[in-house]
C-alpha cells in the first residue's frame, strides 16, 4: 500500500514538473491601429509679404509699370476654391497719391489668369465676388504652387508722390 | 485496498488538474482583440497625433517581447498609397526598465525585444504609437492602417 502511494505521487510530481518545466512557448497578440486625416488646406506661409525687392524696379516716371510676383504654396488633400479680399481696396496707396494697380494668379488653378485684373468689386475685377479660383486636388499631391502677380501702374499726367506705397490682399482656401 | 487507489487516483487527478489551471510555466495576451485608434485627427501639414492602448499579460514565468509583422510595411500607417510617419512606444512597470523612454521610428521598433523578468501573474503593458504627417504637403485625407503584432515568448 505505501509503495503504491510513493509510485502514485512520483507519477503525480512528475506529472507536475512536465507542466512546470513546458518546452518554450509564445503567445502573438496582433494590434490594429487607425489614425485619421482630416480635409485640410493652409498655407505654406500664412503671411508672406511682397516688399521693395521683389517689384521689377522702383517707380521712376510718370506712366510706368512695374510688376511683382509672390510664389506661395498651399497645402491641401481637398479642391479648393481660391477667393482674393483685401481689408482695403488693394490698390497701392501713399496718403492721398495711388498707383493703378491690378492682379493675376497663375500657377496650379485650373484657369490661371491670362491678363491683370485691376483692384475693385466691379464685374471682372479681381475682388469681385465671382472672381475665384479652383485648385483641383490630385491623390497624393498635397502641395500646389500659386502664384500672386501684382501690376502697379504710375499716372500719365503727373509724378506720384515718392514714397512707399501699400496694400494688402488676402487668399482665401475654401472646400 | 481498491478504495485507497480509488482515492489516490483523485488525488493524482485533482493535481494534473490543478496543474493545467494554473498554466503554469506560460503566457497569454487576455483582452484580444486589440484595436488602437488614434484619438485625435491630423488636421494640418507636420502635425503628430498619438495613442496608446494598455494590453494585459497574463503569465506566470518572465518571458520576451519581440514585435513583428504579417507583411512587410504592415508597422507603418498606410491609406491608399499615402503614409504617415510611424513611431511607437511599449511601456510597463512590468517591462525591463520600464520599456521604451522615448519614440521608436517603426522599421527600429520591429528589432526591439522587450525582457519581462518577472512572473505577473497579470501585467499592463501599453504600446503607443504616434502618427505625424508630411511637412511638406497635406496627406491625403482619411483613415490610415497599421498592424503589429506582439509575441510574448518564454
Amino acid at each position: 500500500m505505501r509503495r503504491t502511494w510513493m509510485v502514485l505521487t512520483a507519477v503525480a510530481v512528475g506529472l507536475m514538473l512536465g507542466q512546470t518545466a513546458s518546452a518554450a512557448g509564445s503567445a502573438p497578440a496582433s494590434v490594429s491601429i487607425t489614425a485619421t486625416v482630416d480635409s485640410f488646406a493652409e498655407w505654406a506661409n500664412a503671411s508672406a509679404a511682397i516688399v521693395a525687392g521683389d517689384w521689377t524696379g522702383h517707380v521712376g516716371a510718370v506712366d510706368q509699370t512695374r510688376t511683382a510676383t509672390k510664389a506661395l504654396t498651399l497645402y491641401a488633400n481637398v479642391t479648393i476654391t481660391l477667393t482674393p479680399s483685401s481689408t482695403g481696396t488693394g490698390i497701392l496707396t501713399n496718403g492721398t497719391n495711388t498707383l493703378s494697380t491690378s492682379y493675376k494668379i497663375t500657377g496650379e488653378v485650373t484657369v490661371p489668369d491670362a491678363a491683370y485684373k485691376p483692384a475693385g468689386t466691379g464685374a471682372e475685377e479681381f475682388f469681385a465676388a465671382a472672381n475665384t479660383y479652383t485648385v483641383t486636388h490630385v491623390a497624393g499631391d498635397g502641395a500646389y504652387g500659386i502664384n500672386l502677380l501684382v501690376q502697379a501702374v504710375s499716372p500719365n499726367d503727373r509724378a506720384p508722390d515718392a514714397g512707399d506705397y501699400t496694400c494688402n490682399v488676402t487668399l482665401t482656401a475654401g472646400w | 485496498m481498491r478504495h485507497d487507489i480509488v482515492r489516490m487516483a483523485v488525488v493524482v487527478s485533482g493535481l494534473i488538474s490543478a496543474a493545467g489551471g494554473l498554466a503554469l510555466g506560460g503566457a497569454n495576451w487576455s483582452g484580444q482583440p486589440y484595436t488602437l485608434a488614434v484619438p485625435d485627427h491630423i488636421t494640418g501639414a507636420g502635425q503628430a497625433r498619438s495613442g496608446s492602448l494598455v494590453m494585459t499579460l497574463d503569465h506566470d514565468t518572465p518571458c520576451t517581447i519581440t514585435l513583428s509583422v504579417t507583411k512587410a510595411g504592415d508597422e507603418v500607417l498606410a491609406s491608399a498609397g499615402d503614409t504617415l510617419a510611424t513611431s511607437y512606444k511599449l511601456m510597463g512597470a512590468a517591462l525591463q526598465n520600464g520599456g521604451d523612454g522615448d519614440w521608436v521610428d517603426s522599421s527600429t521598433f520591429l528589432t526591439r525585444n522587450y525582457s519581462v523578468p518577472e512572473t505577473g501573474p497579470s501585467d499592463g503593458i501599453t504600446i503607443w504609437v504616434r502618427a505625424a504627417a508630411s511637412s511638406g504637403r497635406a496627406n491625403n485625407a482619411g483613415t490610415y492602417s497599421a498592424s503589429v503584432i506582439l509575441t510574448a515568448s518564454w
